[in-house]
């Protein structure tokens, strides 16, 4: 079995913003939906404070409650793959936003309308990719929610190539945010794979599961300071 | 006239015995009914599957049903200090009320809640 899991080292994180950065170029960033989020909170006491920084994007939980939600009105717009990934079917989404509502950490994003990041000037580039061109979860849709989907259109490819030992590997096969980190604070692998790199380090570092009192089980891990809590 | 002022009496009594009851908060026997009852389809609470404040499904379970208060859940015009998902320098929405505390839904949504069960148990 494969497990993805995603681990950030929050000891290592300067807030340069470059995930956030990658992910807005990779996945046809609409004002207002963000789908990967920066979030900053300082410790200490004057004048000896700093500030610790965090990504946050979706943890694709082992029991996600969005899907719970989604299936439980019948809707089923929400789905987990094979490979762990929780994504968004924006053609069955209902914008009713209960998502939202139910997830501990506030990534389901929605998106009342497709507006352009310059709204006066030209388009951008890939902003006149035609719909039919782009991967299913770029078909980006007002009235609907959207999150971070670990960049499915890159790890796809692997899965139906038969390479999903080259995710996290490979960079084709790896979410963007995870490959542009300038100080190595993102992993992205396969947590079943005991020799992984994500493995030993979640091992070594201590990195821990947000909101555990939910039991959501993420599948995005945090180096915190201090250790697990 | 006698009649006219027992009917008065009485009317009066039974105005002042609901308006004590409604404003009791409501056991979480009587409210674990009243769950089972919207789960049922046996209380009506529409068919408008949104967060609208009044004709959405969201709010006439929790605030019309289950008599919540909006404070239970919407705590003011900020983000809390801990926010963590959402960029603190994002404008606070101004729709609505504030942004709501998601620990709340843990009181009935989680494994052994009189809610559906969204939550498992905690692993901590």
């Amino acid at each position: 079995m494969t497990k993805l899991v995603r681990v950030i080292d929050m000891e290592r994180c300067m807030g340069c913003r470059a995930c956030i950065a990658a992910c807005i170029t990779e996945n046809y960033y609409t004002p207002g939906s963000r789908w990967n989020e920066m979030v900053e909170h300082e410790v200490g006491e004057y004048p000896y404070t700093r500030t610790v920084f965090a990504t946050m994007g979706c943890m694709h939980c082992e029991d996600a409650p969005c899907q719970r939600v989604c299936d439980a009105i019948g809707v089923k717009a929400i789905t987990k793959n094979e490979m762990g990934v929780v994504l968004i079917d924006y053609d069955k989404c209902i914008g009713c936003k209960y998502c939202a509502a139910v997830c501990p950490y506030g990534v389901p994003q929605y998106n009342d309308a497709v507006n352009s990041p310059y709204p006066d000037g030209e388009p951008t580039p890939y902003e006149s990719v035609p719909a039919q061109d782009r991967h299913p979860t770029h078909r980006k849709k007002p009235n609907v929610v959207e999150k971070c989907t670990s960049c499915w259109h890159k790890l796809e490819p692997a899965v139906k190539a038969g390479k999903t030992g080259l995710i996290g590997k490979d960079p084709r096969y790896t979410p963007s945010c995870d490959l542009v980190c300038p100080v190595s604070a993102r992993l992205f692998g396969d947590l079943d794979d005991a020799q992984s790199e994500v493995s030993k380090y979640i091992g070594e570092k201590k990195a821990a599961q947000l909101k555990k009192e939910y039991g959501t089980h993420p599948q995005v891990y945090y180096v915190l300071e201090g250790g697990d809590y | 006239m006698i009649r006219y002022a027992l009917i008065v009496i009485l009317a009066l009594g039974a105005f002042i015995t609901s308006s004590a009851q409604q404003s009791e908060p409501q056991s979480s026997a009587q409210l674990a009914r009243i769950a089972e009852q919207i789960r049922q389809h046996r209380i009506d609470v529409g068919g408008d599957y949104s967060m609208n404040a009044k004709t959405g499904r969201f709010h006439i379970i929790h605030a019309d049903k289950m008599l919540m208060d909006c404070s239970n859940c919407h705590y003011g015009d900020r983000y809390q200090p801990d926010y963590m998902a959402v960029g603190r320098d994002k404008p606070f929405p101004e729709a609505a009320k504030g942004q709501y505390v998601r620990s709340v839904c843990l009181g009935c949504h989680q494994e052994g809640g009189l809610a559906t069960i969204w939550y498992n148990t905690s692993t901590e």
